[in-house]
């Protein structure tokens, strides 16, 4: 059985790439394979990608964060990998937090552990606006009160998550936005889900998609999002017992 | 309160329904609409011509709906109707999105496995 797949979805990352690839292959991890999904990028991502010698899912047009995520899920179901790891490709995640992770849960078997900037009693150096962290607390609070399991950064996109979530997110991943809703229906269809601390950096290059007026627009997209994700989790898990009677 | 209408705007009313029945079969014929879609413009087009040349029927109608103006029931109706052909639009623009989704993923998937070089981490 593999065991981990890394996934990096990339729209015009042609900058980044080469140096968090390197700092992934000079991980040394055993058995693991670097997956860059391309998604549509109108730069050389492509080409930088395909000197690297990782692989290479290439969409043909942009879809858009969660369709290139669903990809990279795709695959790892495809190839049969135990663990998929989930980072930006903008270099805000630290490929160094990936062996502790995978350490982590493995030894106390989750189904996903995220990345968590915002733990209690862990100081972050991360920077992060007024508004932002705002918006983080009251997603974080939603899924509380509806899962009754506080997540404390539940927008990370830092994430390994095992197979069972490996095949829940490759046969369904919502289009934009998508950590917050997926992590209400990994809860709420009784995976077990815990965070780690991890830092993160500022981003290298390129802005936040989440700025001005769509910042709304983004607040009642990932609000709805997570009722829906709560409940498609509860179906996840009404179904799963009917089908173990 | 007129209740009927002009010899001119029956007239008017009468050629545009013709001209949206012409409309729609040289859509139809150049393959530019589904007859799947124009199933639902077909009937409408019908209708408009239909209360153009008899719009006593129309007041008949309305009247019988319990609306004291026929054009009350016409504006009703038709924001009824046309709510539900944009929620029906927006179904098919959703399935097609989602449609395209896979199609590209698949792609990508399929072209990796097609030209897979051993490239995993060592």
């Amino acid at each position: 059985v593999k065991r981990l797949a890394i996934l990096i979805p990339a729209y015009n990352e042609e900058k980044s790439l080469p140096a968090l690839i390197h700092s992934l292959k000079t991980l040394g991890l055993p058995d693991s394979e670097i997956v860059v999904i391309n998604d549509g990028s109108r730069d050389s991502t492509l080409e930088v990608a395909r000197k690297q010698s990782v692989t290479v899912l290439d969409l043909p047009i942009n879809l858009g964060i969660g369709g290139a995520m669903q990809t990279g899920y795709r695959w790892a179901e495809k190839m049969d990998y135990e663990w998929a790891i989930q980072m930006d490709g903008d270099g805000q995640h630290d490929p160094g937090f990936i062996v502790g992770m995978l350490q982590e849960a493995e030894r106390s078997k989750v189904q996903m552990l995220i990345g968590s900037r915002f733990l209690p009693g862990h100081s972050s150096d991360f920077r992060s606006t007024f508004l932002r962290r705002v918006g983080i607390g009251w997603f974080s609070f939603l899924i509380g009160a509806l899962c009754r399991k506080r997540v404390y950064d539940p927008t990370s996109g830092l994430r390994l998550v095992r197979r069972e979530l490996i095949r829940s997110f490759a046969h369904s991943y919502p289009s934009d936005y998508p950590e917050p809703e997926t992590t209400a229906t990994a809860i709420a269809a009784g995976h077990v889900v815990r965070e780690v601390p991890v830092s993160m950096r500022a981003r290298q290059g390129g802005r936040s998609s989440i700025d001005g007026p769509r910042s709304l627009y983004y607040m009642v997209k990932v609000s709805v999002g997570i009722l829906m994700g709560v409940l498609l989790g509860f179906e996840q898990r009404i179904r799963g017992q009917v089908s173990t009677l | 309160m007129n209740s009927t209408l002009l010899p001119i705007q029956r007239i008017f009313f009468s050629l545009m329904a013709l001209a949206l029945l012409g409309v729609l079969l040289a859509f139809l014929r150049r393959g530019r609409l589904d007859l799947r879609h124009a199933i639902i413009w077909l009937p409408v087009a019908g209708v408009i011509l239909l209360f153009s040349v008899f719009p006593e029927a129309l007041w008949v109608i309305s009247g019988f709906l319990g609306f004291q103006v026929a054009s009350n029931a016409v504006f009703s109706l038709a924001l009824i109707g046309l709510l539900f052909v944009v929620l029906l639009q927006s179904v098919a623009l959703g399935r097609a999105k989602s449609d395209i989704r896979d199609l590209a993923q698949r792609m990508a998937l399929y072209e990796a496995n097609v030209n897979r070089p051993d490239s995993r981490v060592k």
